[in-house]
């Protein structure tokens, strides 16, 4: 009887109808297909060796595909219930005019299934699109030849539309969940109740605080850059559902709180806003939850990765003080050999000399790195098995002090970021130094830069040196013991003549080496500050770009949410204004009372989500530690203006969102005003 | 039609030739809604107007409550020209004169029966403590004092109806204009709501109501019958009971669809 794609049709004709909501409900899938594709593709290793760093991002994409498939399924079923909350009359409808579960299902399939098709479609198109966008700025970015035009794996393909189906899947579940096996007389009569303030509130409420709790813990505990990276996924996912419960129980506790506030509540713009607010706590708590989320997501990115391309300076001049830096290795059996030191010093002046250039600013540093396990419990102990970049690495490093930093014969003036770090002697074999504190500001050299290992800045007298190499070595297998001899100069002509002076130096020194140790474990490398400072540039800004983009796809999350909240949030309003105007409402007053509903949620995600980035705050400087920005004023000032920005533009499309509120409920009182 | 009006000195409303045509939307048929209509509402009143769907009943209620405007013709309140009142002085006008009760009941689902009795003096920007003061009698000659505190989908249709008896009430209004109060309701619901309005009405006040059905239409003391945009016929209760009014209203009722079938 029923002709082909008699369903098909229908579902069609039903979301045609219902345009204004299915619009940015399609819109929203597409914009999370783009997002997750992006992601995927990030993910997917082809930033491996494209440029610097490309490992670490590749790692840091995985993490961030998690969150957002999390993020994605969260946010479409939010978005999808509001759909299925309009639709329960008509399918209502369709089972008193004789339609069967099965059909009904069908329908329910059907129209999944069509936005799944759009959706992906046109989301892959985007995808695919931004990646190109990406490639090209990257290239830019880095300064590399423009990339040929590479297509994505298509693993990427596979499984972006699988995710999706599978949540398009979940989606068609729970809309044949609550619209099919529901009587059809109670789908034509659902007259819409409130929502129920929950019995255990505090329950909720204690669950929130504990978990949010939680989360700001494992920030304000990490001590080091390795624990920082282990919490960072557990802290974020406890202080998202944190947020989640306490907006919840928050917003429950605060319409009771106002309701009784009768001097308050009486009012006519507060009477409406908190009795419709209360009227849909949780969706409400939801939207607020989100969008705070959201900020904050937009917060830390856009504070970390700017901080790192303002402070990126700072760590070419910490890490490259002069404009050509010859590092060389020594073997520990030799330590420092001040024989070839010197021998090193004449072969550079002679080559400076027969190029007809002069250094200036000549300095050098002699460093002995040790590296060995950290144990947990704050004490150090060099265990002779194993010292590579495993749980509990650390590093120490160890200079001749001078002047006031000059210390006792078997003493050492110790400085460390690691706060647990409490032991007051350290033991290499059989020598016994025992440590004393000294403030951040005397130390010199690299602090924290690229520091992911935990390390402790030694200062010894002159003659302890000698005996600490030879006691490290008994703990410490060969290759953990090593003493470093930094000679620096700047050269200051043109880059070009940096460069082709500098050139010639690293095959020169390395021949006097060789020629010098027939065997024995030694190194060199020679640094040109602007040649390196071109891989940072290419680095931090990659990790800029993907900063930016990332922002702005969670930034179109928070306007779509803003937007969808308002558009359906009036419409279910709009009777009500109606009948409110009928009872002698002006319209001036709706339109206060619109401002101040949209003021009362205004504050909250934006307040919440600055104090989620100030709890955020020790574990990304830590994190950013590991990148070489120490600079916590710095960054705290970023922070801030990130902050300050991000509210401006928040509330402009609060502004922008909230207009289309008014004018959904202030056109239709002038229908009825009319008629 | 001038002896349908009856001017005293106590006049709430008076209704002057008021007609109304709507324009369809595309302007080709202009619909003649009401036509030449005058009718004048004495202090302590209870009248209600009977005709059938389409025959102008609604759009004259929409035009007494200044919630639509008539073509031409006039509606004073207490003396006052609404027609000529501008937009803003009208929703306060409605406010605090009026009190409308709906078919539908028009609560808000978002409040809880006492809040929406509160919504007019809400509006009004009327103190916390007075509307308490004034919803207490009102709400127990109601009988709704212990449903005060739920929402409108938690309570019978009657209980809705008395609790927007009970909103358009508390303002205290000159006139109460009610469109059609038993139409969502049970026999026995609408006899619990026609002998509120009774005892109200014993109470001094005056009462509109709009209605097809002659049972709510005996418990008036001036019956208005309106076709086709025009009243056509009163009845006054005189020294009638309930009962014998209702039969008045039947005959007359009989005698008005035999005439339509005569034209």
């Amino acid at each position: 009887m029923r002709r082909r794609g008699f369903f098909a049709r229908l579902s069609v004709s039903g979301m045609r109808k219902n345009g204004r909501l299915y619009v940015p409900y399609v819109f929203s899938f597409i914009l999370s297909v783009a997002m997750y594709f992006i992601v995927c593709y990030l993910a997917s290793g082809v930033l491996k060796g494209r440029m610097g760093g490309g490992y670490t991002m590749t790692t840091i994409m995985e993490f961030g595909r998690l969150v957002m498939m999390l993020f994605i399924a969260v946010f479409l079923f939010y978005t999808h219930s509001f759909l299925v909350r309009r639709r329960l009359s008509e399918y209502g409808l369709y089972s008193v005019l004789g339609m069967s579960r099965r059909g009904l299902s069908r329908l329910a399939l059907w129209e999944n299934g069509i936005v799944y098709g759009i959706g992906l479609a046109f989301g892959l198109v985007l995808g695919l699109v931004l990646t190109r966008a990406s490639e090209l700025f990257l290239a830019r970015m880095t300064r590399s030849e423009t990339p040929p035009i590479l297509w994505p794996d298509g693993r990427v393909f596979l499984e972006t539309a699988l995710f999706f189906a599978l949540v398009s899947l979940l989606l068609c579940a729970d809309t044949i969940r609550r619209l099919v096996f529901k009587g059809a007389r109670e789908l034509m009569r659902q007259k819409e109740s409130g929502e129920k303030p929950p019995k255990a509130n505090w329950v909720i409420a204690l669950l929130g605080f504990l978990c949010l709790g939680a989360g700001y813990g494992l920030s304000l505990q990490a001590r080091n850059v390795l624990s920082a990276l282990q919490s960072f996924a557990v802290a974020v996912l406890f202080v998202i559902v944190g947020t989640f419960l306490l907006f919840y129980a928050g917003s429950v506790m605060l319409c009771r709180l106002l309701k009784e506030w009768k001097s308050f509540y009486y009012r006519t713009a507060n009477f409406i806003s908190v009795s419709t607010m209360s009227f849909r706590m949780q969706r409400n708590a939801m939207g607020l939850a989100s969008i705070c989320i959201l900020s904050t997501m937009v917060l830390v990115m856009l504070s970390s990765t700017l901080s790192m391309n303002i402070g990126i300076d700072d760590v070419i001049r910490t890490r490259y003080p002069r404009d050509i830096v010859i590092t060389t290795e020594f073997d520990p059996a030799v330590g420092f050999d001040r024989e070839m030191e010197e021998k090193l010093r004449t072969l550079v002046a002679d080559h400076l000399s027969e190029e007809g250039v002069s250094a200036a600013n000549i300095a050098q540093t002699e460093e002995l790195a040790l590296t060995g396990i950290w144990h947990g419990d704050g004490t150090f102990s060099l265990n002779p098995d194993d010292s590579s970049l495993s749980e509990g690495a650390f590093v120490i490093y160890v200079r001749v002090g001078e002047g006031e930093k000059r210390p006792e014969a078997g003493c050492a003036f110790a400085f460390t970021l690691e706060a647990d770090f409490v032991t007051r002697t350290l033991t290499f074999g059989d020598m016994t130094v025992s440590l004393q504190e000294i403030p951040r500001e005397k130390v010199t050299g690299n602090i924290a830069s690229l520091s992911i290992v935990p390390t402790l800045h030694l200062y010894v007298r002159e003659e302890d040196m000698p005996r600490l190499i030879q006691a490290a070595r008994q703990v410490i297998p060969e290759e953990g013991v090593i003493p470093t001899w930094n000679y620096m100069f700047d050269l200051p002509y043109e880059e070009e003549v940096r460069r082709t002076v500098s050139q010639p130096l690293r095959e020169m020194a390395w021949e006097m080496l060789r020629e010098s140790y027939s065997q024995g474990r030694y190194g060199l490398a020679v640094y040109r500050g602007n040649e390196e400072r071109e891989d940072f540039y290419a680095l931090y800004g990659g990790l800029l770009y993907l900063g930016i983009i990332l922002s702005l796809i969670f930034m179109s999350a928070v306007v779509l949410v803003m937007y969808y909240r308002q558009v359906t949030e009036g419409y279910e309003d709009r009777e009500r204004y109606a009948v409110m105007r009928r009872l002698g409402m002006r319209r001036e007053m709706i339109r206060s009372t619109v401002n101040r509903q949209l003021r009362m949620v205004f504050f909250a995600p934006i307040v919440q989500a600055g104090l989620h980035l100030a709890f955020a705050f020790p574990l990304i400087a830590l994190l950013l530690s590991s990148f070489g920005i120490s600079n916590r004023p710095l960054l705290a000032l970023i922070s801030l203006l990130a902050f300050v920005v991000f509210t401006l533009l928040y509330a402009l499309i609060y502004r922008v969102t909230g207009n289309a509120y008014f004018r959904i409920v202030g056109r239709d009182s002038e229908d009825t005003q009319r008629f | 039609m001038a002896d349908t009006m009856e001017k005293t000195d106590n006049t709430i409303l008076e209704a002057k030739c008021l007609r109304r045509v709507y324009t369809s939307r595309f302007g080709a048929h202009p619909v003649t809604a009401l036509d030449n209509v005058s009718f004048a509402v004495t202090e302590g009143e209870y009248i209600a107007i009977m005709g059938e769907s389409g025959s102008g009943k609604t759009t004259l209620l929409n035009i007494l409550a200044a919630i639509d405007r008539p073509t031409s013709g006039q509606v004073l309140l207490d003396g006052r020209d609404m027609t000529t009142v501008s937009e803003q002085h009208l929703a306060d006008f409605r406010r605090e004169r009026l009190g409308y009760v709906f078919q539908d009941f028009q609560l808000l689902d978002t409040f809880t029966l006492r809040d929406n009795i509160f919504l007019p003096l809400v509006l009004s920007e009327v103190k916390p403590e007075t509307m308490e003061k004034r919803l207490r009698p009102i709400a127990e000659k109601l009988g709704i004092l212990d449903v005060l505190g739920k929402y409108p989908y938690e309570v019978s249709g009657g209980q809705k109806q008395r609790a927007a008896v009970a909103r358009a009430l508390i303002v205290s209004p000159r006139l109460i204009l009610a469109d059609e109060p038993t139409g969502a309701l049970d026999s026995h619901a609408s006899g619990q709501l026609l002998d509120t309005f009774s005892e109200i009405h014993r109470e001094g006040q005056t009462i509109l109501m709009v209605t097809h059905s002659a049972r709510a239409a005996s418990r008036a003391g001036r019956i208005l019958f309106i076709r086709d945009g025009r009243i056509f016929h009163q009845l006054y209760r005189g020294e009638c009971t309930d009962e014998q009014l209702y039969q008045k209203i039947y005959d007359t009722l009989t005698l008005l669809s035999a005439g339509v079938e005569r034209t």
